[in-house]
């Protein structure tokens, strides 16, 4: 389980290369179903699937337990990706509503731009479940699941400050302030962080969600401050990102590294030492219960329960890392 | 959603479509033509403009209303206004002066029951995304009083578990906002909303703190507060206080 940075960039660079091909050809492995063609054979009808990148592990995950929880609950599910490409993602709307899809489970591709897609299969009476990313508006979506950021960065600052103390300079690196979940983790961060007038952020720049990026950004904030005590990142990636520029520059004892998604990868590195906390999002739960809310909805008209709903995210440290395996906290 | 026109400080609100159009401002107000144009021609000119717009307003299906009704109309589906003060003052802290429990109840409870049924009889738990939250009273000598860190803390003489009564300057969690029944997530539709309010419930209660002095070793003390917790395993109890009275003050 244990691996060296240079082990881990390498197989996230692989990741991210990947990636950016798949953004460039609009291709991935899980889009076979390239022209948005409905599975058959749901004894309850059909449900589609649409998730960013299904090669990063986060959307991998849960897009496999929406699509899982479907089958049990006896729909024919088809997952797709739009790669976090608005065009994409308003043709795979138009195309499975067009076929008859009975609902959509949605983790859009963006917050505010996403409100047009989902009015668009709603006012068409397919109802709409979102999950990770909110949209700004009530009343489209039948449910709206997103994690609690607020509360996952708050538990994760808090750990940081017990770790490194109540003074000192820290870098902040952001995951992607285009999206909304990780501009909620860069203020709860800050409700934190910013109460300690001696804790001092010497650098904050947006590695955009990327390991590589954050790994260039770190270097080069390094240069300029070498004597910071820890690095907050907006996600796993630019956790891990972070951590081999320290690792590469020698530092990586004296920095502490904390992130938020909770993938095996930060598991790995929690157990290693190498990053102090991160808080796993539940992305498989979240998606079970967004087709469990779907499900509902087809067969009773309503969810029973709030449009906004949030999801706990799960502190890790090396006490409890051993329980994360793929988005999924076992703590039996 | 409704669409608008404005008219200076009147508003024109389309009723019948769910479609956004255009905001137009008109560079007068009806008050104002009759009192500032002397040009007798372009006022009437100018009258006859608002007509217009007026005659294809009522026949478009759009309404005229306030400034004050437009304020609200914008406001619809953002997250609320929420005095801070008079939630905490108001609402929660008689709220908590009525529901609160010994703390030693509170606390046995959580040892001898399993968690979910402790905190099924005695929290307060609003979904699985936040901590059960148990609101207790409890009374007692102050043993210490930790402010070598910002989070601080004034720790009370007790049995088996700490129990700490958070006075700041830093109280890190939303105890207070999560374990008010009434005030849900959803009423807000953003996460920062949501974290601001806990933000200003924090601050009445650092006001608490102050209004009540310092406060050092072998005082007595009696606190109504909430603490929350996932699992009730922590090794001490973290109440944020709505109210907090030295007993031996007078």
């Amino acid at each position: 389980m244990k691996m060296t940075s240079l082990q881990l960039l390498n197989r996230f660079a692989s990741t991210a290369t990947l990636s950016a091909m798949v953004a460039v050809t609009g291709v991935s492995s899980a889009q076979a179903q390239d022209d948005a063609e409905l599975s058959d054979g749901g004894e309850k009808g059909n449900i589609a699937i649409l998730v960013n990148s299904l090669d990063n592990p986060y959307y991998s995950a849960e897009a496999n337990a929406a699509a899982q929880r479907a089958e049990e609950l006896g729909y024919a599910a088809s997952t797709f990706s739009h790669n976090e490409d608005l065009n994409r993602q308003r043709e795979l709307i138009s195309s499975v509503v067009g076929q008859g899809v009975d609902g959509i489970i949605l983790d859009n591709a963006d917050s505010s731009a996403s409100v047009a897609a989902v009015r668009y299969a709603t006012e068409r009476d397919v109802p709409v479940v979102l999950i990770n990313r909110e949209i700004p508006e009530d009343g489209i979506a039948i449910a709206q699941l997103t994690h609690n950021n607020n509360q996952a960065a708050s538990q994760v600052a808090q750990a940081f400050i017990e770790k490194v103390g109540e003074s000192g300079q820290y870098v902040e690196l952001t995951c992607n302030l285009a999206d909304n979940n990780c501009v909620a983790r860069s203020n709860a961060y800050h409700r934190i962080l910013d109460q300690y007038p001696d804790l001092e952020m010497v650098a904050r720049q947006d590695a955009g969600g990327d390991l590589v990026e954050a790994q260039q950004s770190m270097e080069s904030i390094l240069q300029s401050h070498p004597d910071i005590v820890g690095v907050v990142a907006g996600n796993g990636p630019v956790a891990l990102g972070a951590i081999a520029a320290l690792e590469s520059a020698g530092v990586a004892d004296q920095v502490t590294v904390v992130g938020i998604d909770g993938s095996n990868d930060e598991r790995d590195a929690v157990l290693d030492g190498k990053l102090y906390a991160t808080a796993m999002l539940q992305a498989q739960e979240l998606a079970r219960q967004g087709v469990n809310q779907l499900h509902q909805y087809l067969e009773t008209g309503e969810t029973g329960e709030s449009e906004r709903q949030l999801f706990r995210g799960i502190l890790i440290t090396e006490d409890n890392a051993e329980s994360v395996n793929d988005f999924q906290y076992n703590d039996n | 959603m409704r669409s608008r026109l404005t008219i200076s400080n009147t508003t024109i609100i389309k009723r019948s479509t769910g479609v956004v159009e255009n905001h137009h401002s008109f560079p007068f107000s009806v008050t104002k033509c009759g009192a500032e144009m002397n040009d007798r021609r372009h006022f009437k000119r100018s009258l006859g403009m608002v007509l217009l717009m007026s005659t294809v307003a009522m026949t478009s299906g759009f309404k005229i209303v306030s400034s004050e009704e437009l304020a609200k109309i914008r406001n619809e589906g953002s997250s609320p206004e929420v005095d801070t003060s008079s939630l905490f003052h108001d609402d929660i802290t008689p709220w908590a002066n009525s529901s609160s429990r010994e703390a030693d109840e509170v606390l046995s409870a959580i040892d001898d029951q399993s968690f979910s049924e402790a905190c099924q009889e005695y929290g307060v738990q609003k979904s699985q995304a936040f901590p059960c939250t148990f609101w207790v009273q409890v009374a007692g000598t102050v043993d210490s009083v930790d402010t070598s860190s910002r989070v601080g803390k004034i720790i009370l003489s007790s049995g088996d578990k700490d129990v700490e009564i958070l006075i700041g300057p830093v109280i890190p969690n939303t105890t207070l906002r999560d374990g008010y029944p009434e005030v849900d997530y959803s009423d807000f539709g953003n996460q920062d909303a949501f974290a601001t309010l806990s933000e200003g419930l924090n601050s009445e209660v650092l006001s608490l703190v102050d209004e009540v002095g310092e406060i050092t070793p072998g005082d007595r003390v009696s606190v109504v507060g909430a603490f929350s917790t996932w699992d009730g395993q922590e090794d001490a109890v973290q109440i944020v206080p709505v109210a907090l009275n030295r007993v031996n003050a007078e």
